[in-house]
């Protein structure tokens, strides 16, 4: 056991909690003896801690430590390298917001894979995108066609006339950008008036003071109201347990953002909230080759985002359902 | 108390008590249960990817059910109302078969929830007190009180009923009919809730209409009775217990006009949506007519309408109506799939096609959900079967507290035997309990690792012809990581690895940069030699002007130095290249720029540009986002070619793969839609 130990360089809080463990909250431990202590049982307690915690935001300071220490020792365990769940709370003062320039996307879907890099998504099978790169069609005109297209006239009661249809991202190019066509990325919005903060029935997603929406995934009952209720399709489920191989775990996590997930919750962006409660980036901002991704505090009038606001024409999708999402979209 | 328990015995007792036939049905329904027993094994263990749901599609067959089944439920009231408010006298001696009804459904109700839940494990997270019980916010918490309630005062309702037949004292109708009014209205609430549940998204327009309320009211009120004649029919054939013909007549009356309402209903939503297509309307097209190659609820809702549409006219003549032996159970079935398929799978499914960004895709239920809904229905008559036949043994007096009961002295003489045994072997089942906790698999993580390390050419910025930055990437070193399929920086571990200070940037405006760093392309040009090794004027010799040459060397960076195309043959070279200093630049004043800061020469025409990089609006920068905090700022030429800028524009560059695609949609089906 202290061979373990010392191999994953973890002297410190794995020590102290199992010397908890060892004082025998439970019965398990009185059972097989207290002094052999197998890594089994300190699973077990794990186990048992994580089944009976409490909602993340409701947790004291001191629970708080705990449920920390205890995810850090499941996922070292499982992962074979040192895992640090952050507990870090939001920042004052600070509200995120996000800009895009659809103007400059090219569609190249680094964005969707930096994203899956960080935040430990499920991947290649079962796969899990929080980012979607829609392609769009540039609008074109033939006068041949009307009557014909999507410039149809007249009525017929079961045709679809006039209304462009059929978001993409399953676009297969060898290049991109594609002549004659634009690029539309969609993850989380990130809500002020959340519909999915509001329809599940068990607090377990709320609205952190710097506005991002965020998950306790050991609270998700995985109903799966918020996944129907969100007009951007940004919620994902975890049908089955999540594909995460050792070897590509990002170690460094957020209780609330990419620490990996378990089968049958649900999961969406964050805006990266382990990085950008600690100042930096979000990956995917990082990973655009053409710097159409940018964001910032949103009280800030300097930030980058809001210099966007300020000097760019921008719009929200679908703000007609008063949701009021930090997520901008804008061209040059 | 031992009345109450004599009374649980014999009722139980007296359920199961039958003939070969009761056993046959039973058996049948225990054959569905032990399978339902194993899919939802499976689902717990492997988690809802047993299932057909999917990211576009993440209700279906449970959710369908379990809607369908709240309607039946609430469909106890069209037995209840008429006999308590109505008086009809024929329908009280029966009413609490009515009641049974009710109990079966919401304990399908349950199952069909459970079900539905990525994780059953927690339910308690919703409960109020132990967990979070987000009322009045969600409407599902609304539905959680109302069906369990509804529940509740079924149970009482029920069971006080028939607990005061089965000891022969009078009814207290002071507090029994009350008890009814209020479990009236109450059904009324439960299916109020549940189409709330679902109609307040304005994410999923096909729900998102007020008519829904009421739809799923008459529906519910005409797919209810119809299940409730024809269990009268059945009761009526295989028991003592007599139904009068003016009992099954009303509720057949009640049947035919909440069809009709409802038929109504949805004529008034079809016009409504399909007269001038709009976003909105996309789901039901998709239902009634299907979309391209998508149409596998197309046959479902045809054969809905027509099975409501015949049993609507059936229904409308008394004469056929009041045929108990023939047409009305026709009707009857007609009415009740009719109604199971456009409640069902004709609602829910639909409503995620297409998703909110307009995907389509479709679903049809897996293996395992087939299996579990029979089960779960199979458990739900298993249940009513037993329920009704105990009830009809009370109703008729064959049950009752003066009668014999072996059973239930046989069952007090062997509690006490149990109990002290259960005493005893409590430790042991301590054990047993601890070593299941201690045996819990941690949890298989598959790490499917693709070792297969191809040679990753690894590059920063967008793949253009001025800047392609190679970065090697070293074993073990978590700075940068690449795209396999197309080198492209994905990840940066050190954002400001490799970069030093942009320098002073003496121009107005409230920006910072501060903090700002690039990555030196000063250090670049050393790399390669410094330009003034040969322009140093002794082996080049200085320009005597700026006017435009031929050139014989660095054809590599314009092919034709007479014809430089950035503003069009208007500047050239030495408008940006210091004469006397190749090392540098020079803008129009003569002012020595490094290479760091090309945009301090660029902005000098590209002015509005300028302004908006400055601002951070234009233009890469990584690192902190927080103002003044240091950042990593892409400078003009690490993404602009500012040689030949008309012609060699940006390249296209290799996209990272396709997202997997739902399971129950191919690429084909992708072709197909985008002929």
């Amino acid at each position: 056991m202290s061979d373990k130990d010392d191999k994953n360089g973890l002297e410190g809080p794995r020590r102290k909690f199992l010397k908890k463990a060892a004082a025998g909250a439970l019965g398990v431990a009185a059972l097989a003896g207290a002094e052999a202590l197998s890594a089994k049982e300190a699973e077990a307690r794990v186990t048992w801690g994580e089944w009976f915690q409490k909602n993340y935001r409701l947790m004291t300071e001191e629970e708080k430590k705990d449920a920390i220490e205890r995810l850090e020792q499941r996922y070292t365990e499982e992962y074979d390298k040192r895992v640090a769940v952050d507990g870090t709370p939001p920042i004052e003062g600070v509200l995120f917001g996000y800009a895009l320039n659809i103007q400059k996307c090219i569609g190249c879907r680094r964005c969707v894979y930096g994203c899956v890099k960080e935040n430990n998504q499920s991947r290649y099978d079962a796969e899990i995108h929080w980012i979607r790169v829609i392609e769009m069609e540039k609008g074109n005109f033939a006068p041949e066609q009307i009557g014909e297209g999507s410039s149809k006239v007249g009525a017929f009661a079961g045709e679809a006339a006039g209304v462009t249809l059929e978001g993409e991202h399953y676009y297969e190019h060898d290049l991109v950008p594609k002549e004659g066509h634009f690029y539309f990325p969609i993850a989380c919005m990130q809500c002020e008036n959340p519909p999915c903060v509001k329809v599940c029935p068990a607090r377990t997603t709320y609205r952190d003071p710097d506005g991002i929406v965020v998950i306790d995934y050991n609270w998700c009952i995985g109903c799966r109201m918020c996944v129907t209720a969100c007009p951007y399709w940004a919620r994902r489920f975890n049908w089955g347990e999540p594909n995460l191989p050792k070897d590509e775990m990002n170690p460094a996590t957020h209780y609330l953002g990419n620490r990996p997930r378990m089968k049958g919750v649900v999961e969406k962006c964050t805006f990266c909230v382990q990085r950008t409660r600690k100042g930096r980036h979000p990956a995917c901002v990082e990973a655009c080759p053409v710097g159409a991704r940018k964001f910032g505090n949103l009280l800030d009038p300097d930030s980058e985002v809001r210099q966007v606001i300020e000097r760019k024409r921008v719009f929200r999708l679908k703000a007609e359902l008063n949701t009021y999402p930090k997520f901008f979209y804008f061209i040059d | 108390m031992k009345n109450l328990l004599k009374f649980s015995v014999d009722f139980w007792v007296h359920a199961f008590k039958g003939g070969t036939r009761l056993y046959i049905w039973l058996g049948i329904l225990s054959f569905f249960i032990l399978l339902m027993f194993y899919g939802t094994y499976l689902q717990l263990v492997n988690g809802m990817i047993v299932t057909n749901y999917n990211d576009q599609i993440s209700w279906g067959m449970y959710e369908a059910q379990f809607i369908f089944l709240v309607g039946m439920a609430a469909a106890a009231v069209t037995v209840l109302f008429p006999a308590y408010v109505y008086h009809h006298a024929k329908l009280k001696e029966i009413a609490v078969l009515g009641e049974m009804v009710a109990i079966t459904a919401v304990f399908m109700v349950l199952l069909f929830i459970m079900a539905h839940m990525g994780r059953p494990d927690r339910l308690w997270h919703m409960m109020p007190v132990v967990g979070i019980f987000n009322f009045p916010d969600a409407l599902l918490t609304w539905d959680v009180i109302v069906i369990n309630v509804y529940l509740l005062l079924n149970i009482v309702g029920a069971f006080y009923y028939l607990y005061k037949k089965y000891t022969g004292a009078e009814v207290n109708y002071k507090f029994y009919v009350p008890l009814v009014y209020f479990s009236i209205a109450w059904a009324i609430s439960i299916h109020t809730v549940t189409a709330f549940l679902i109609n307040t998204m304005p994410a999923r327009p096909m729900w998102y209409h007020s008519i829904m309320p009421i739809k799923f009211i008459t529906t519910a009120f005409a797919a209810g009775p119809a299940f409730i004649i024809l269990s009268f029919l059945i009761i009526r054939k295989n028991t003592k217990l007599h139904i009068h013909d003016n009992a099954i007549a009303t509720l057949a009356q009640i049947v035919t006009w909440s069809l009709g309402i409802a038929m109504f209903l949805s004529m008034s939503e079809v016009v409504t949506e399909l007269y001038q297509i709009t976003e909105h309307s996309f789901s039901l097209e998709y239902l009634i007519l299907g979309h391209g190659n998508f149409s596998s609820l197309v046959i479902w809702y045809w054969a809905s309408i027509v099975l409501m549409v015949s049993a609507f006219f059936i229904l409308l003549f008394p004469r056929l109506r009041n045929n108990t032996s023939l047409w009305l159970p026709i009707a009857c079935v007609f009415t009740f799939v009719g109604i199971w398929i456009d409640k069902g799978m004709g609602l829910v499914v639909p409503a995620f096609v297409p998703t909110p960004i307009g995907e389509f895709s479709e679903y049809t239920p897996s293996y395992i959900e087939i299996i579990n809904s029979l089960g779960y229905w199979a458990a739900g008559l298993f249940l009513f079967t037993l329920l009704a036949r105990g009830s009809i043994g009370v109703l008729l007096g064959e049950v009752s507290l003066k009668s014999e009961s072996p059973a239930f002295s046989f069952l007090l003489r062997k509690a006490k035997v149990a109990g002290e045994a259960a005493h005893k072997s409590m430790p042991a089942l301590l054990i047993c309990l601890a070593a299941a906790l201690w045996a819990l698999p941690p949890g298989a993580y598959a790490a499917d690792e693709e070792t297969a390390q191809e040679p990753t050419e690894c590059f920063e910025s967008r793949d253009v012809y001025s800047t392609r930055q190679r970065v090697e990437i070293e074993p073990g070193v978590d700075n940068i990581k690449c795209s396999k399929a197309t080198g492209g920086v994905l990840w940066f571990g050190d954002p400001f690895d490799g970069t030093e200070p942009m320098g002073e940037m003496p121009v107005e405006g409230a920006y910072s940069h501060e903090e700002a760093v690039v990555k030196p392309r000063t250090k670049q040009l050393k790399w390669f030699m410094p330009c003034t090794s040969c322009h140093n004027g002794q082996t080049v010799p200085y320009p005597k002007d700026k006017k435009p040459r031929l050139l014989m060397m660095h054809q590599d960076i314009v092919e034709n130095s007479m014809d430089l195309q950035h503003g069009r043959q208007a500047i050239w070279c030495l408008d940006c290249h210091n004469p006397r200093n190749r090392d540098t630049l020079i803008d129009n004043l003569g002012e020595e720029i490094s290479f760091n800061q090309p945009q301090r020469l660029c902005g000098k025409c590209h002015g509005q540009i300028y302004g908006d990089w400055r601002a951070g609006v234009h233009g890469k920068r990584i690192g902190n986002w927080a103002k003044g905090d240091k950042k990593r700022w892409w400078v003009c030429t690490e993404c602009h070619n500012p040689h030949m800028v008309q012609v060699k524009r940006f390249q296209p560059i290799k996209p990272e793969p396709v997202p997997e695609y739902p399971r129950t949609r191919t690429k084909a089906d992708y072709e197909e839609l985008h002929k």
